[in-house]
C-alpha cells in the first residue's frame, strides 16, 4: 500500500480549488439564507418572501454546482476516473432509495465518504453531487431541493478526501471516517432543515420564520423546531452512516484502493 | 497491415510478451492462440495502443497498424483504424440502447450528425441487428449483445477489427452466428480481423493465419509464431480436437475442418471395427461404475418465474459415482434445474437428496447435500484473501481448520493464502470455489458452465477432477454447452429443451448420433460411433495390427 | 421504418434518414398528425411547467391556483409515458398535500393570527421562555386557516408544476439535451443510468448465491457478503468500460472539427488532446526507445486559457448579485445587484459556450425544436406575461386581502391563463409505446 491514504483520481487545478472555495461560501450563504434575508429586498413579492428565496438560492446553487462539475470533470479527467465515477454514481443512485422509506436511514453517505477517502477530494465532490443528480433522474426528483442536496453531498465527499492522510492502522482510519460521517450527518440535516424551514413551516405561526425578527431570535425558534422534529432523523442518519462505515469500510477501501492502484491514480 | 517490430511488453518489470516481430497481412482473418497466461489479451491490446497507453505497461519496440505507430497515436486516435471488442460486451457498454451505443463512438469522434445517421444504419445492417435498434441492451441475448458491440466499433469505419474471445460466454448457436458475422466481414467487407479464441474448433477452418503465443526457454516473455493453421496447430501446445486427432493418427498437418478430416480418413481407409451397439471393444464401458441406487431424485419438479415456466415436471435421478451432463440451449432450464436441486430456487414437486429435501433443511445442511458452483464462481467470494476464504469455508462446513486449504492442494492448486481472490485467473477462481464447496463433503456436486474461459489443458485438468470426484462416490452434474468436454467427461447426458427433458441416456448414445451434440471426432468418424480420441487410437491400432498393409500413404479409395 | 429494414446493405445511396417516419404505424398520417405525435423535447416540458410555477408564485388567489393545478394534473395524466418516472404523479400529489396539511396544522396549533371568526378552540398551553415562550393551541379562526391555506396551496401548486415537468420530461432526453460543455457529466450519468439496473440484478444474483455457502450470517453481516462482491464487480466493470470507451474514441478531439462522410480525416492532435496524452504518457514508464507523444504547448489556445478565469469571475458576480437581491433593500439592490447578476450570468454563459466549442463531440439524432414545440414555448411565455400584467392591473384580485376573509374574487383573465397553460393538451398526443425514445 502506498503511504498516502488518498490517491487523486481527479486532480484539482488551482482554478478548481478557487471555484470550490467560492462555491463553499456561496453554498453556506444559500443554506443560511434565512439569516441574511432582508424583508425589503427586491425579490420579496409577498409578506415573507419565504416561497421565492429558496428558489432563487436554489437556482444560484444549481448554477454553482453545474459550473463546479464542469470544472472538476473538465481538463485532465482520466477516462478510468470517468468510468469509475459513472459506475459508483449508479451504485449511489441505486442504494439511496433503500433508505428513503425508513426514518432516518441514510444509505448513501458512507459510499461518498469511503470513495472520497480512497479517490481524493475531487472525485468525492463529483461523486456526491452526481449520485444525487442520478438519483433524481431515476426517481423523478427534480426540484428546488436538488441543488442543495447536490452541493451538500458533494462537500461531504470532498471533505472525506481532505481528512488527514496519515493513518496509523485500519481501525484508526475507520474510527476517523466514522466520526466524520456522524458529524456531517448532523450538519447536513441541520443545514437542509434550515434552508427549507421557512419554506415548509411558512411564517404565519410561532414555529415559522419571521423575517422581521433579528437573526438570533429566528435561530432560537429554529433550534427548538429542529430539536423537536428532526433530531431523531439526524441521529438515524448518523447511526446508519457510522454502522455502514464500520461494517463495509475496510472491505470497500480495500477494493477502491486496489482499483486506484490498477488505474495508477496513486502516482499522480 | 499490422506490424510488430521487436516488441517487448512487461508489467512492473515482469516480461509478458516478446520479443515479437511479425506482420499480419491485410484482409486476413488471423487467429491468436495460446494457453491461458501467455499474453493473448496483451497482444491484442497492443494492436490498438491500449497497451501500453491504457494499461500502463512497459513496452519497447514498435507496433504499427495501417501505417500508424501506436507510440505516437493513442487508442482514441486509432479508433478509426482499429475496432477493439472486449470479452464481455455488457461490461463495455456506455449507454443502454442499441442505437445510442452504436452512435457513441462516433459522437466522441465528432462525426457530423448526418453522416452519423447513415453510418449507424450501415452498422446495423452489417451485423443484421436493425430490428433491435430501439431495444435496451440489457435485455438482449449474449449473442445479440456481442453483435451490437461489434457494430458499435464498426461504425467508426475501422479497417482492422480486434476481438478478444468474442464467443467465450455464448452458447454454440449464438457463437456460430457471431462468428459467421465476423467471417462475412472478412470476406464481404474486406476487413482485417484479429481474433483470440479458446475453442478453436469453431474458427479454425476460416482462419488465414494463426499467431501462436508460447513461452520459450530463452526469452523472458511469450514469443510468437505465425503461419497457416494446419502447420502451426500440428505442433502447438494448443490442441483442438482435430489437432489431437492428427497427432494420434500421425498426420503431418492438422485438417482445417471436419470435412477435410473426413476426406483424409476416407483416403487413408481407416476402418475401425466396432461392436454391435457402436462401442469399440477395448473401451471401458463407463456404465460399469454406475450404481443403481440414486443419491438424488427429482420427481415432477416445476419451476416458474411469473408466466414463464423454466422447468416443467422434471423427473431425474442421479446415481452416486457418475458424471451427468445437462445440455440444451440457453434458457432451456439447465441452470434452473441445478438451482432447484440445491434447494435455493423455489420449486414444486419432490426433491430428495440423501433422504432429505434440500428445500426444507437449513442452508448449511442443504450445502452438504448439494454443493453448487454457480456460473460466476466469484459471486461466492467476498473476503480479502484466499486464506480467509478457506478459513471461512471451514467454519461454514463445520470441519477441522485447514480442510479447505488441503482440498485446494488436492485439486492441484497451490495458491498463496495471502493472495486476493480478485487477482486469481478464471481457472484458479473456479478451483478455489470448488474447494470451498467440497469442504462440506456433499453428496452431489453441481457445476454450472464450468468450462467457460478455460483452455484445453485446464479443461483436461477439470475433467480429471470431476472423474476423481465420481470415483469417490459423489454424484457430479454439470450444465454445459461444451460437447467436447461432455464427450470426454460424462457418463450420461440429459438434454433439456423448454424446461423438459427431451433426451436422456449414456453419452455415446446421445452424442455420437447427434449433429449438434457430437464432438468433432465423432463427426469425423461418423457413422462409426466413436466418442473420444483415446478410443479412436486404440481402434486404429487394432485395425493397423490386423491389417498391417493398410498404410496411410495409400491413395484415396472409395469405401 | 420497414423501408429502412429492407433496404439493401449499400447505404450510401439511401435517402436521408430524416425523411423516415418516426413511428412504425402502417397507415399514412397527415404531416400535422405526424408533427403532433413527435415526442415533446424535455426542455420544452420544463419551460411549460415552470411557467405554471411562476404564475402560481405570483398569486394567492385560490381559484387561480386551483385552475393551474387542475390543468397540470390533467396534462400529466393524459400525456405521461410508460417510463418509471411517469409513475411519480402520486408522489408529487402526496407531497403537495403534506405541505398543505403541515402548514394548516401548524397554524391551528401554533398560529399567531387569531383574529376573525372563531371556528373552534384548542386547549391552550404556555411553554417556558427558553423555548421562545411559544403558546400552543388557543382559538382557531377562519382568517388564520384561510391565510395558511392560501399560502400553502400556492406552494403545493408550485410543487405540482414541478411534478408535471418530472413526470412528462423523459430523463433520457434531458440527458441528451445537455450542452456540450457538460459532456463528461452527461457521460457519467449515462453510464450510471445504464449500469444501475445491472447493479440491482447482480445484487439479486449474489444474494441468491450466498445460500450456496450456507447463507453464513444474516442481517447486517449479510449486507457485507452481498455488497462487497457487487462493488468489486462494479469496479472491475468500470475498468473494462474505460478501456472500451478509450478504444472507441473517447477523448479523440479532432481539430478539424467534424469528419465528413466518405473522408477519414486523421485527427491532427489538438492542444486539448495532447494534454491528456501527455498525462497518460507521464504515468507510463517506457523501457527502451519510445517516441515521445506529440507535445503541443499546453493551453496554447488563448480562449481556452481564459475560460476558467472568466468562469470564476462570472460565478462570483452571479452569486454576489443574487444574494444582493435577497439581502439588500430594494433600492440599493436594483442599483448594483441586478447589473452584477446580469454581467455574471453573461460571463458564465460565454465561458461555457467557449468551453463547449472545445469539446469536439457531436450528438446522434439531436432533439429538434419543431413548430409545435415553439407553439408551446410561446404560450408558456404568454402565460407568464399575462400573469405579470394581471398582478399589475388587478393586484387585489391576484392577491386578495385575507383579513377579514372573503370568497376569492374571480376574473376572466384566469380562464385565459388556464387556457394558455392547457395548450400542450391540444398540440400533443399521448405517447405510444413504440415511438418513445
Amino acid at each position: 500500500m502506498t503511504s498516502s491514504a488518498a490517491s487523486r483520481a481527479i486532480p484539482l487545478s488551482t482554478h478548481t480549488v478557487v471555484m470550490l472555495v467560492i462555491a463553499a461560501v456561496a453554498g453556506l450563504f444559500a443554506f443560511l439564507w434565512p439569516f441574511f434575508f432582508n424583508p425589503d429586498a427586491v425579490l420579496v413579492g409577498d409578506r415573507s418572501g419565504a416561497t421565492t428565496a429558496p428558489l432563487v438560492c436554489g437556482l444560484v446553487l444549481f448554477l454553482v454546482t453545474g459550473l463546479l462539475l464542469v470544472q472538476v470533470t473538465g481538463g485532465d479527467l482520466d477516462v478510468k476516473a470517468l468510468a469509475m465515477l459513472g459506475v459508483l454514481t449508479a451504485a449511489g443512485a441505486v442504494i439511496r432509495p433503500l433508505g428513503a422509506g425508513a426514518a432516518g436511514l441514510e444509505t448513501v453517505f458512507f459510499l461518498l465518504i469511503l470513495a472520497g477517502r480512497a479517490f481524493g477530494p475531487g472525485f468525492g465532490f463529483a461523486l456526491g453531487s452526481l449520485a444525487l443528480l442520478a438519483s433524481a433522474f431515476i426517481t423523478a426528483g427534480f426540484g428546488p431541493w436538488l441543488p442543495y442536496q447536490m452541493i451538500a453531498a458533494g462537500f461531504v465527499g470532498l471533505g472525506a478526501g481532505l481528512l488527514p492522510a496519515r493513518r496509523p492502522n485500519e481501525r484508526g482510519e475507520i474510527v476517523l471516517l466514522g466520526v466524520y460521517g456522524a458529524a456531517v450527518s448532523f450538519v447536513f440535516g441541520f443545514l437542509m432543515d434550515l434552508a427549507f424551514w421557512p419554506f415548509l413551516y411558512g411564517s404565519g405561526n410561532q414555529a415559522g420564520f419571521d423575517p422581521t425578527l433579528p437573526w438570533w431570535e429566528n435561530l432560537h425558534t429554529f433550534a427548538v423546531v429542529t430539536a423537536v422534529t428532526s433530531l431523531g432523523w439526524n441521529i438515524g442518519r448518523a447511526v446508519t452512516t457510522v454502522v455502514l462505515i464500520a461494517l463495509l469500510g475496510p472491505g470497500l477501501l480495500r477494493i477502491f484502493r486496489r482499483a486506484a492502484r490498477r488505474a495508477r491514480w496513486s502516482e499522480k | 497491415m499490422i506490424t510488430f517490430d521487436d516488441v517487448t511488453i512487461g508489467y512492473e518489470g515482469r516480461a509478458v510478451l516478446g520479443p515479437i516481430s511479425l506482420t499480419i497481412p491485410e484482409g486476413d482473418l488471423c487467429l491468436v492462440v495460446g494457453r491461458t497466461g501467455t499474453g493473448k489479451s496483451t497482444f491484442l491490446g497492443a494492436i490498438n495502443g491500449l497497451v501500453p497507453w491504457f494499461t500502463g505497461a512497459e513496452m519497447s519496440g514498435r507496433v504499427s497498424v495501417g501505417g500508424l505507430d501506436t507510440r505516437s497515436h493513442r487508442p482514441p486516435d486509432l479508433a478509426t483504424v482499429v475496432g477493439y471488442v472486449a470479452q464481455n460486451p455488457l461490461a463495455g457498454f456506455v449507454t443502454d440502447r442499441v442505437e445510442d451505443e452504436i452512435a457513441y463512438g462516433m459522437e466522441q469522434l465528432g462525426v457530423a450528425p448526418t453522416a452519423m445517421r447513415t453510418r449507424v444504419e450501415e452498422a446495423l445492417d452489417l451485423m443484421g441487428i436493425a430490428p433491435l435498434r430501439r431495444r435496451a441492451l440489457a435485455e438482449l441475448s449474449g449473442g445479440q449483445q456481442q453483435r451490437v458491440a461489434i457494430a458499435a466499433v464498426l461504425a467508426a469505419q475501422p479497417r482492422v477489427l480486434v476481438l478478444d474471445e468474442p464467443t467465450s460466454a455464448l452458447d454454440p448457436t449464438a457463437a456460430h452466428d457471431v462468428l459467421a458475422s465476423i467471417v462475412s466481414l472478412v470476406h464481404e467487407a474486406g476487413l482485417t480481423v484479429v481474433i483470440a479464441e479458446h475453442r478453436l474448433e469453431r474458427v479454425m477452418d476460416v482462419a488465414d493465419t494463426v499467431v501462436w503465443l508460447h513461452r520459450s526457454n530463452t526469452d523472458p516473455g511469450s514469443i510468437a509464431e505465425i503461419g497457416d493453421p494446419p502447420t502451426i496447430l500440428t505442433h502447438a501446445d494448443i490442441t483442438p480436437p482435430l489437432a489431437a486427432l492428427a497427432h494420434r493418427l500421425g498426420w503431418e498437418k492438422t485438417p482445417r475442418s471436419v470435412r477435410s478430416a473426413r476426406r483424409q480418413v476416407a483416403r487413408e481407409r481407416i476402418i475401425i471395427s466396432v461392436d454391435e451397439d457402436g462401442r469399440a471393444p477395448s473401451s471401458s464401458p463407463p456404465s460399469d461404475s454406475q450404481s443403481t441406487d440414486p443419491v438424488a431424485r427429482m420427481t415432477g419438479v416445476t419451476v416458474a418465474y411469473g408466466a414463464l415456466t423454466a422447468l416443467d415436471h422434471i423427473d431425474l435421478a442421479l446415481a452416486a459415482g457418475t458424471v451427468t451432463a445437462l445440455m440444451g440451449r440457453n434458457g432451456s432450464g439447465k441452470s434452473s434445474l441445478l438451482w432447484a436441486l440445491q434447494g435455493a430456487l423455489a420449486s414444486t414437486g419432490d426433491i430428495i437428496v440423501d433422504r432429505d429435501d434440500p428445500r426444507s433443511v437449513s442452508a448449511a445442511r442443504a450445502r452438504s447435500l448439494v454443493a453448487l458452483v454457480p456460473q460466476t464462481p466469484a459471486d461466492l467470494l467476498y473476503l480479502p484473501t484466499v486464506g480467509e476464504e478457506c478459513d471461512q469455508a471451514d467454519r461454514e462446513s463445520d470441519v477441522p481448520a485447514g480442510t479447505t486449504a488441503a482440498l485446494l492442494q488436492q485439486l492441484g492448486l497451490d495458491l498463496d493464502p495471502a493472495q486476493a481472490p480478485a487477482d486469481l485467473s478464471e481457472g484458479q477462481r473456479l478451483g478455489l470455489v470448488l474447494a470451498i464447496q467440497l469442504s462440506s463433503r456433499p453428496a452431489v456436486v453441481a457445476l454450472d458452465e464450468p468450462t467457460r474461459g478455460l483452455d484445453y489443458t485446464m479443461k483436461d485438468h477439470l475433467r480429471g477432477l470431476l472423474r476423481g470426484l465420481a470415483v469417490q462416490g459423489i454424484a457430479v452434474v454439470v450444465a454445459t454447452h461444451d460437447v467436447e468436454f461432455v464427450a470426454a467427461t460424462a457418463d450420461r447426458v440429459v438434454v433439456l429443451a423448454e424446461g423438459e427433458i427431451v433426451a436422456d441416456g449414456d453419452t455415446r448414445s446421445i452424442c455420437a448420433g447427434s449433429v449438434t451434440l457430437s464432438p468433432q471426432v465423432a463427426k469425423v468418424m461418423w457413422p462409426k460411433r466413436v466418442l473420444t480420441i483415446d478410443e479412436l487410437v486404440v481402434a486404429h491400432r487394432d485395425e493397423s495390427t490386423r491389417e498391417p498393409g493398410d498404410s496411410p500413404a495409400e491413395p484415396a479409395v472409395a469405401r | 421504418m420497414s423501408r429502412l429494414l429492407t433496404r439493401p446493405v449499400d447505404f450510401a445511396r439511401a435517402a436521408p434518414a430524416e425523411e423516415a417516419p418516426l413511428d412504425s404505424g402502417a397507415r399514412p398520417l397527415s404531416l400535422i398528425a405526424l408533427a403532433l405525435r413527435r415526442p415533446v423535447p424535455p426542455l420544452v416540458w420544463w419551460a411549460w411547467a415552470l411557467s405554471g410555477a411562476v404564475v402560481a408564485s405570483l398569486t394567492t388567489n385560490v381559484v387561480l391556483l386551483t385552475l393551474i393545478a387542475a390543468v397540470m394534473v390533467a396534462t400529466m395524466l393524459a400525456r405521461r409515458g410508460t417510463g418509471p418516472w411517469a409513475r411519480a404523479v402520486k408522489a408529487y400529489l402526496i407531497l403537495a398535500a403534506v405541505i398543505v396539511i403541515i402548514r394548516v396544522g401548524l397554524q391551528m396549533v401554533l398560529g399567531s393570527l387569531r383574529s376573525g371568526r372563531v371556528l373552534f378552540t384548542l386547549p391552550e398551553v404556555h411553554l417556558p421562555a427558553w423555548v421562545q415562550g411559544i403558546r400552543l393551541g388557543g382559538p382557531v379562526t377562519l382568517d388564520g386557516v384561510a391565510l395558511a391555506f392560501a399560502d400553502a396551496w400556492r406552494l403545493a401548486v408550485m410543487i405540482i408544476c414541478l411534478g408535471a415537468a418530472n413526470v412528462l420530461a423523459n430523463p433520457r432526453g434531458t440527458l441528451r439535451a445537455m450542452p456540450a460543455v457538460l459532456h463528461r457529466v452527461s457521460t457519467a450519468l449515462a453510464i450510471a443510468m445504464a449500469v444501475a439496473p445491472q447493479f440491482i440484478e447482480s445484487a439479486a444474483r449474489i444474494r441468491r448465491a450466498r445460500r450456496l455457502r450456507g447463507g453464513a450470517g444474516t442481517g447486517w453481516r449479510s449486507v457485507r457478503g452481498v455488497l462487497l462482491p457487487v462493488v468489486e464487480d462494479a469496479v472491475d466493470r468500470s475498468i473494462s468500460l474505460a478501456a472500451g470507451m478509450e478504444a472507441r474514441g473517447y477523448g479523440a478531439h479532432s481539430s478539424a472539427g467534424v469528419t465528413t462522410p466518405g473522408t477519414r480525416v486523421w485527427a491532427t492532435v489538438s492542444a486539448s488532446t495532447t494534454r491528456s496524452g501527455a498525462q497518460s504518457g507521464r504515468s507510463m514508464t517506457p523501457v527502451g526507445r519510445r517516441e515521445e507523444p506529440i507535445t503541443g504547448n499546453r493551453g496554447g489556445d488563448r480562449s481556452e486559457r481564459m475560460v476558467p478565469l472568466v468562469l470564476v469571475a462570472g460565478l462570483l458576480a452571479t452569486i454576489i448579485g443574487a444574494f444582493g437581491l435577497l439581502g439588500l433593500p430594494a433600492a440599493r439592490s436594483l442599483m448594483w445587484a441586478v447589473p452584477l447578476l446580469v454581467v455574471g450570468l453573461a460571463a458564465c454563459f460565454a465561458a461555457l459556450v467557449v468551453a463547449g466549442h472545445q469539446t469536439h463531440v457531436t450528438r446522434y439524432r439531436p432533439e429538434r425544436i419543431g413548430p409545435r414545440d415553439v407553439v408551446i414555448l410561446v404560450s408558456a411565455l404568454a402565460v407568464v406575461g399575462l400573469a405579470v400584467a394581471l398582478s399589475r392591473l388587478i393586484g387585489g384580485v391576484m392577491d386578495p386581502a385575507v383579513t377579514p376573509v372573503t370568497w376569492p374574487p374571480f376574473n376572466v383573465g384566469f380562464l385565459v391563463v388556464a387556457g394558455l397553460l392547457a395548450v400542450p393538451l391540444l398540440v400533443t398526443r399521448a405517447p405510444d409505446e413504440g415511438g418513445v425514445r
